[in-house]
């Protein structure tokens, strides 16, 4: 048995939570075209970090604040105003890393620790960090599971899902939420930027090999384990950022999976 | 249950500042048959998503088998065909998506069972598609998308169906199919229908009154009527020439047209 660093030891841990959680809602970011949403969400967060770091406290809070109040107001832009989700998302996420840059710059030469938050850092993962990840996860499997045939119908037409009684302005929102918490905890494995790789690659890839959305929830998960712990395990074997690996192994992935012929 | 199956009662509709329907006011009888024509932006949608309960009247009331038409949905009384699909590309198989048509309020998180199966099979017999039940929706083509998605509205067997452009993608002779279907199912199920279409020359064989919309309501009452010139001049605002395809006639001809007198 190898022993492994405890920061290591929580970086696996993380790395396979997140796997669950970022694959089973990749499914719905794909299915709503919100790959920049996870952007949008993640830029938006790098403000509340930035902001913790002038205040000089934990950056945790402000950031999930920062990325959940995100989410909302894209959420309410699009379904108020009738903006598309990409304009409010646009505005929002310059706006906030704008604001989080000139906070750094503020707070005087740190540039490290943004450079740890932009890109991931995983000896950042405390124990009580994969506590939170796994109540999340749970939570978001117990809603996605719950709200299944809605959340569908909702990805479909949202008109369809109303008719049928179902509480659409309740999943959409809380939808959002779960993506946002996720987003966030995400950030410290692959960091701001790289983020997105995780939220977007394992249903596309999945949806390259199957037509049946219970099959493409199931292939997302195998993706995002196999990208998450091949980056993982790489970045270690060869002492390259893991945040970063991740990432490129996400990138492979899905151009491996362009080799594979269209399901029929 | 009241005879009437809508009624609305000097409903105005504004969106984004802009009146979309003007004090409109209309009664559908339980197992009527209705056609709703008029120009792009006359807000022949609109008045669908107002009987919805989607969009709420600025002015007036909506009555729903004589409730409200958010108690109305709640109870599931309202089948609709949306114009505008948010995704044609979900991964999922025609009889999924017709069986998605069947969760209710109270059943949307439980998982799917036989009896639900064979309701969306019986639905998909209906318009026509039992042999593509298990093909994924995205391979469909446009027309049998639009053939599910009226089975989906069908599956829950509810009394009032709302069609917003049923015909979108569907080639003259399926066309004629579907209206067939419609009308037949109207008859055995005494369906009440509302369908909003183009198709001005067709829907007069098919339905029972034809509803002009144009902000205001134009007419409405026995479809020949609406083949009157002038109203359909003073609805599209230019003269029209009305094309008539009928099972019966050898190809189409035109009824009536200024350019022709």
């Amino acid at each position: 048995m190898i022993e492994l660093s405890p920061f290591l030891q929580h970086a696996l841990v993380a790395a396979l939570l997140l796997a669950f959680l970022l694959s089973l809602l990749s499914f719905f970011v794909v299915v709503h075209n919100w790959a920049f949403l996870g952007v949008g969400i993640s830029h938006a967060a790098f403000g509340g970090v930035a902001l913790g770091f002038l205040l000089g406290i934990s950056p945790d809070t402000p950031a999930l604040i920062f990325a959940v109040a995100a989410a909302m107001i894209i959420g309410l832009v699009k379904r108020r105003w009738g903006l598309h989700e990409d304009t409010a998302i646009g505005i929002l996420f310059s706006t906030a890393m704008g604001a989080g840059v000139i906070l750094f710059s503020l707070s005087k030469g740190y540039t490290s620790d943004a450079f740890s938050y932009l890109f991931g850092n995983i000896l950042t993962i405390t124990r009580g960090d994969l506590w939170l990840i796994g109540g999340v996860t749970l939570l978001t499997y117990l809603f996605i599971g719950l709200f299944l045939k809605g959340l569908i119908l909702m990805a479909i037409n949202e008109d369809l899902a109303y008719v049928r009684g179902i509480p659409t302005t309740f999943l959409y929102y809380s939808l959002l939420l779960l993506l946002a918490l996720a987003v966030v905890l995400a950030i410290k494995l692959v960091g701001v930027i790289l983020v997105t790789a995780l939220v977007v690659v394992p249903a596309s890839v999945a949806m390259r090999i199957s037509t049946s959305y219970r099959k493409i929830i199931f292939l997302s998960l195998i993706v995002g384990l196999t990208v998450n712990i091949v980056g993982l395990v790489v970045s270690y074997a060869l002492d390259l950022p893991p945040g970063a690996t991740m990432a490129v192994t996400a990138g492979v992935v899905f151009s491996m999976s362009l080799l594979i012929p269209r399901p029929s | 249950m009241p005879a009437l199956a809508i009624e609305l009662k000097g409903v105005t509709v504004a969106l984004n500042g802009h009146i979309v329907l003007d004090k409109i006011t209309m009664k559908v009888a339980q197992g009527e048959f209705w056609g709703i024509i008029g120009p792009n932006g006359g807000g022949k949608t609109t008045l669908l998503k107002t009987i919805l309960g989607i969009i709420p009247p600025r002015i007036g009331e909506v009555r729903v088998l004589g409730v409200p038409p958010r108690q109305a949905v709640k109870k599931g009384w309202l089948g609709y065909l949306p114009q505008r699909m948010g995704s044609r590309t979900f991964p999922i198989s025609a009889l999924e998506v017709v069986m998605l048509g069947e969760c209710y309020r109270d059943n949307f998180f439980k998982p799917f069972r036989n009896k639900e199966k064979e309701e969306a099979l019986r639905a998909l017999g209906l318009v026509g598609l039992s042999d593509k039940a298990l093909h994924p929706f995205p391979h469909l083509s446009g027309g049998e998308q639009q053939r599910v998605l009226i089975a989906m509205a069908l599956a829950s067997r509810p009394p009032i169906l709302l069609l917003d452009e049923p015909n979108t993608g569907v080639d003259v002779v399926a066309q004629e199919g579907l209206y067939q279907v419609l009308k037949r199912l109207k008859e055995e199920l005494s369906l009440t229908i509302l369908m909003v279409t183009h198709d001005v020359g067709v829907i007069s064989h098919f339905v029972d009154r034809i509803a002009c919309l144009n902000t205001t309501l134009h007419f409405s009452g026995d479809p020949w009527g609406a083949m009157d010139c002038k109203l359909l001049e003073e609805l599209y605002g230019e003269p029209v020439e009305v094309f008539v395809h009928h099972p019966q006639c050898q190809g189409c001809h035109v009824l009536k047209g200024r350019g022709h007198d």
